[in-house]
C-alpha cells in the first residue's frame, strides 16, 4: 500500500464532503489495518481498475448515514433510511472516488472505477484478499465516516 | 408559398405562418413566417382569432420526423392549454362578478391531466416551465395542479384520489379573484395591510368553492388551508401539519415551487434546481413525507436544470429517475470546451457507464445562449 495513494482520499473527501454536504472534515489518524475487518451500518464499495486496482469501501453507522443524507439533501428531513437516502450516500462516495481517481491518474496511475454497491447490516466481514488496508477516519458534524483504501499497482502490465 | 387554413384549435407548435396575422383594423400582429410557439398559439386563442393560414412546404422530412417524436409533447401541451383555457374562463367569470360555474369543464379537465400525469411524470413537469399568460393566476394553477399530482403519484394515490387532489390543487387559488389585482401582483413589497387583504383570498376560496355543488369537499380544504404550515407559521388559522388536510399540505409544496419558478413583477424566476434547494431548506414548513416525496420525483436537479458536468461538458436535464435525486437523464449540449455539440448527446447518469460523471453545479440558462424551449 503506498501512502501516495492516501492522498488524494484526503483531498477527494476534503472537497466532496464540503461541497455536497457543506461540511467541515475533521480528519483521524490514518492507519494500516488488519484483514479481515467487522463491517458498518452501512457499507459503500466501489472498485478500482487500471494502473491500480483493489477497492474503497466507505462505512458509517445508520444514524451518521441518515444525518449525513438529510445534509446531502439540502437539509430535508431523514426519518428512514430508504432508496432516495441509499442513493445520496452512494452518491457521496462516488463522487469522493471519482475525484481520488482523477487526482491518481494526474500521477500516473490511470484508473477507471466500478458503479457503487450500498450494504446494509453490520453482521459481515470484509476482507481484501491480499492487498493491504489502510483506514482513514473522517470526524464531521455528522458522526464518523471511515474510508478504508485498498489499493495496490497492478502488477505484470 | 402555399398555405393551408388550419383551425386554431388545431394548431401544433412548430408550424409556420403562411402569412401574417391582422386585427380588425388591419394592423399587423403577427409576422408571416413566424413560427407558432405556445404562447403565441395562446395569445390567438385569447384574442380570438379563429384560424390561421400555415405553410405547406414540401421536401421537409426533418421537420416531419422532429414532429412525430415531438407528438406525444404535443398532446401534452394540448391539455395544459386547455386547462388554462379552462382556468382562465372560470376566474374571468369570477373577477366579472360571476358566480362559480363550468364545474363540468373542471372536472373533465383535470381527469385529462390526471391521464397526462400517469403516462409521463417527465413531460409533465417540464411543461410547468411553459409561461404564457399575462395573468398568472390561470398559469400557476394548472401548474400547481400538475406539480400536485406528480407528488401524489409518488404516494401511490389511486387515480380517484388524483382526481380529487387535481381538482383541488387546479381551484387552490380561485379565492384569489376576489382580491384586487394591483394586491397580488403588486410591482413591490407589500405592506401589512395589503397582506392582509391577501391574505383573505382562503377564505374566499372555501366561499366560493362551497358553491359548485359538483366539487368534493376536499377542494374546500385545500383553498382554506394551502397557506397553512406544518410548525403552525401559516394562515389563516396557524393549524399545524397532521390538522391541515393532507391534500392541502401537497398543495403547500407544489404553489411554493411553483411560484419560486415563475416571475412576478417583482422579481425574476428562480432556477429549478434553486428552487428545490429553497423547498427542501424549509423542512419545518412542510410535510415531511410531501416534501420526500417531491424531490424523490424531481430530483435535485429538476428536469430544465441546466447543469455542469465534472468534465465540464454543459447539458440540460430532461429526465429524472425515482429516488435517483443526483442521477437524472441529461441532454448534453455543449462539450468540455463549450462548443455547441452538432447533434445532442443524450446520457443516463444512473447507468453504470457514466458512474465517473457526476453534477458538478447548476447554472442559469440565461448565461448561455441557448432557448430551451428548442430544446425540450
Amino acid at each position: 500500500m503506498k501512502v501516495r495513494f492516501i492522498n488524494p482520499f484526503l483531498k477527494a473527501s476534503y472537497e466532496v464532503l464540503e461541497s455536497m454536504a457543506q461540511v467541515k472534515v475533521e480528519r483521524g489518524n490514518p492507519h494500516l489495518r488488519s484483514s479481515p475487518y467487522a463491517g458498518y451500518d452501512v457499507t459503500v464499495i466501489l472498485g478500482v481498475t487500471g494502473a491500480i486496482e483493489g477497492q474503497v469501501l466507505y462505512g458509517m453507522s445508520l444514524d451518521t448515514a441518515k444525518r449525513l443524507a438529510s445534509s446531502i439533501m439540502m437539509g430535508m428531513p431523514v426519518k428512514t433510511f430508504e432508496e432516495m437516502e441509499k442513493s445520496a450516500i452512494s452518491e457521496l462516495a462516488t463522487r469522493i472516488t471519482i475525484q481520488a481517481s482523477l487526482s491518481l491518474s494526474e500521477e500516473g496511475y490511470q484508473c477507471v472505477i466500478t458503479p457503487p454497491t450500498l450494504l446494509i447490516g453490520s453482521g459481515v466481514q470484509v476482507s481484501s484478499g491480499d492487498i493491504q488496508t489502510l483506514l482513514i477516519p473522517l470526524v464531521t458534524p455528522q458522526g464518523e465516516v471511515e474510508i478504508n483504501v485498498s489499493l495496490r499497482e497492478r502488477s505484470g502490465l | 408559398m402555399k398555405g393551408k387554413r388550419i383551425k386554431i384549435g388545431e394548431v401544433i407548435p412548430g408550424m409556420k405562418l403562411a402569412a401574417p396575422i391582422l386585427d380588425y383594423l388591419g394592423r399587423e400582429l403577427i409576422k408571416g413566417g413566424v413560427v407558432l410557439k405556445d404562447n403565441l398559439i395562446v395569445k390567438l386563442k385569447v384574442r380570438g382569432v379563429p384560424e390561421v393560414l400555415i405553410m405547406t412546404e414540401e421536401g421537409e422530412p426533418e421537420e416531419e420526423k422532429k414532429k412525430k417524436v415531438d407528438r406525444l409533447e404535443v398532446l401534452f401541451k394540448q391539455t395544459h392549454n386547455k386547462a388554462i383555457e379552462c382556468t382562465r374562463r372560470v376566474m374571468q367569470n369570477l373577477e366579472t362578478g360571476g358566480t362559480p360555474d363550468e364545474e363540468e369543464e373542471v372536472k373533465n379537465v383535470v381527469k385529462e391531466m390526471v391521464s397526462r400525469a400517469i403516462s409521463s411524470q417527465n413531460i409533465l413537469t417540464n411543461l410547468v416551465y411553459l409561461k404564457s399568460y399575462d395573468n398568472y393566476l390561470y398559469t400557476h394553477s394548472v401548474n400547481t395542479c400538475a406539480l400536485s399530482l406528480i407528488i401524489g403519484i409518488y404516494l401511490d394515490y389511486s387515480r380517484e384520489r388524483l382526481f380529487e387532489l387535481g381538482v383541488g390543487s387546479l381551484l387552490h387559488d380561485l379565492g384569489m379573484t376576489k382580491v384586487p389585482r394591483e394586491l397580488y401582483d403588486h410591482p413591490g413589497a407589500v405592506t401589512t395591510e395589503q397582506f392582509e387583504a391577501i391574505k383573505k383570498h382562503t377564505l374566499y376560496g372555501r366561499n366560493l368553492i362551497k358553491q359548485m355543488k359538483e366539487i368534493s369537499s376536499s377542494a374546500i380544504a385545500v383553498a382554506y388551508q394551502h397557506h397553512e404550515r406544518a410548525d403552525g407559521s401559516g394562515y389563516p388559522r396557524g393549524i399545524t401539519n397532521l390538522q391541515i388536510h393532507q391534500f392541502a399540505r401537497i398543495v403547500a409544496v407544489s404553489d411554493v415551487y411553483e411560484a419560486l419558478i415563475s416571475a412576478r413583477r417583482y422579481r425574476r424566476e428562480r432556477i429549478p434546481a434553486e428552487a428545490m434547494r429553497t423547498v427542501l431548506g424549509e423542512g419545518n414548513l412542510f410535510d415531511s413525507r410531501v416534501v420526500r416525496a417531491f424531490l424523490g420525483h424531481m430530483s435535485i436537479y429538476p428536469v430544465r436544470s441546466v447543469v455542469v458536468l465534472n468534465n465540464e461538458e454543459i447539458g440540460l436535464v430532461i429526465g429524472t429517475r425515482r429516488n435517483f435525486p443526483f442521477r437524472p437523464q441529461i441532454k448534453v449540449i455543449f462539450d468540455s470546451e463549450g462548443n455547441r455539440l452538432e447533434s445532442a448527446k443524450l446520457i443516463d447518469l444512473s447507468e453504470s457507464e457514466y458512474t465517473s460523471l457526476y453534477i458538478a453545479k447548476t447554472i442559469d440558462e440565461k448565461t448561455l445562449d441557448l432557448d430551451l424551449s428548442e430544446e425540450l
